[in-house]
């Protein structure tokens, strides 16, 4: 990495790179998987607004939904993947370069 | 673009930390046995003490009468358990979960030999004194891993503790105040630590 531009933001994963879904990864990296709503609390966003982030991750491979039911309630569950945990750790590898290069 | 940078990484590490300090929802699970465990190890003393007449046979039935509890407790928080708390995947409540899971193979295993030992001898082995360093010291290892996976001091000492009384109890071996200590260690190394987890488990399901 250190023949590379660490300011390059061709570099920043944008998939990740949003504050709402930085929030997801950073749970799902702890907390994996997490209940839809659990998500939601913790990243203080709207039932519409986090799904609409979830399904950019899903489509990119990050997160995997799982639907079931609790006795008689629907519920979400949201898995990260392996390949949302590689490119979790992959950001932030990013950031901390920038952050050494700034310094 | 430096501080942007920042502000996103003290999110993303609060977020991150407060699923990896999610509190341990096996709260129940713990009062349920420390009761349980509390209050065997107060009778099996008090019958050996010859309280209220009661013999040997007594013995039998009130550890019959505790499996039979416990098992039956168990199962039913089981299936009562509410399925959607938040920070139920978190490190330390898998840790958690599936060392306890461990530990009570090891006890049926245990106490599975030692029952077939005594129906064999036609005795009672002195493997039921000898589960108690053996239970304790389980119980230690199970609350010192929820506690360092978890973050929570109180379980971390609750787990030394356990993995202490080990000790202490083999030196009581085969005296009757050994299940005076028993019943003392389960206090504080279960059932104590399950009240303290009950009340930080959060209320609510998502």
């Amino acid at each position: 990495m250190s023949d590379e531009n660490p300011y390059d933001h061709s570099q920043i994963d944008d998939v990740i790179h949003g504050r709402l879904r930085l929030g997801v990864m950073a749970y799902l990296s702890s907390v994996s998987p997490a209940i839809f709503g659990e998500l939601r609390d913790k990243v203080s966003a709207t039932d519409g607004n986090l799904s609409t982030h979830l399904k950019k991750l899903e489509e990119a491979g990050y997160v995997r939904q799982e639907k079931r039911f609790v006795g008689k309630r629907p519920q979400t569950r949201v898995f990260l993947t392996d390949e949302g945990r590689k490119a979790w750790l992959d950001w932030i590898s990013r950031m901390r370069a920038i952050m050494d290069a700034a310094e | 673009m430096s501080a942007n940078y920042s502000e996103d990484l003290a999110y993303v590490r609060e977020i991150a930390e407060s699923g990896a300090s999610a509190p341990l929802l096996g709260g129940r699970f713990l009062v349920w046995w420390g009761v349980l465990v509390t209050a065997a190890y107060l009778a099996h003393y008090a019958i050996l003490q010859g309280v209220a007449g009661l013999g040997g046979t007594a013995l039998g039935i009130m550890w019959t009468v505790f499996a039979v509890l416990g098992v039956a407790g168990q199962l039913t928080l089981t299936f009562l358990f509410p399925g959607a708390k938040p920070g139920a995947s978190s490190a330390g409540n898998r840790a958690s979960s599936n060392v306890w899971m461990a530990s009570g193979f090891v006890l049926f295993s245990f106490f599975a030999g030692v029952v077939i030992k005594s129906l064999l001898d036609g005795a009672a082995s002195p493997g039921f004194n000898w589960s108690i360093p053996l239970v304790l010291g389980v119980y230690g290892i199970s609350q010192l891993v929820s506690g360092l996976m978890a973050n929570s001091r109180g379980l971390i000492i609750a787990g030394w503790g356990g993995i202490a009384f080990v000790g202490i109890t083999v030196i009581m071996m085969h005296t009757p105040e050994l299940y005076l200590a028993a019943a003392a260690a389960a206090v504080l190394v279960v059932l104590i630590p399950g009240i303290i987890m009950l009340r930080e488990e959060p209320s609510t399901t998502v």
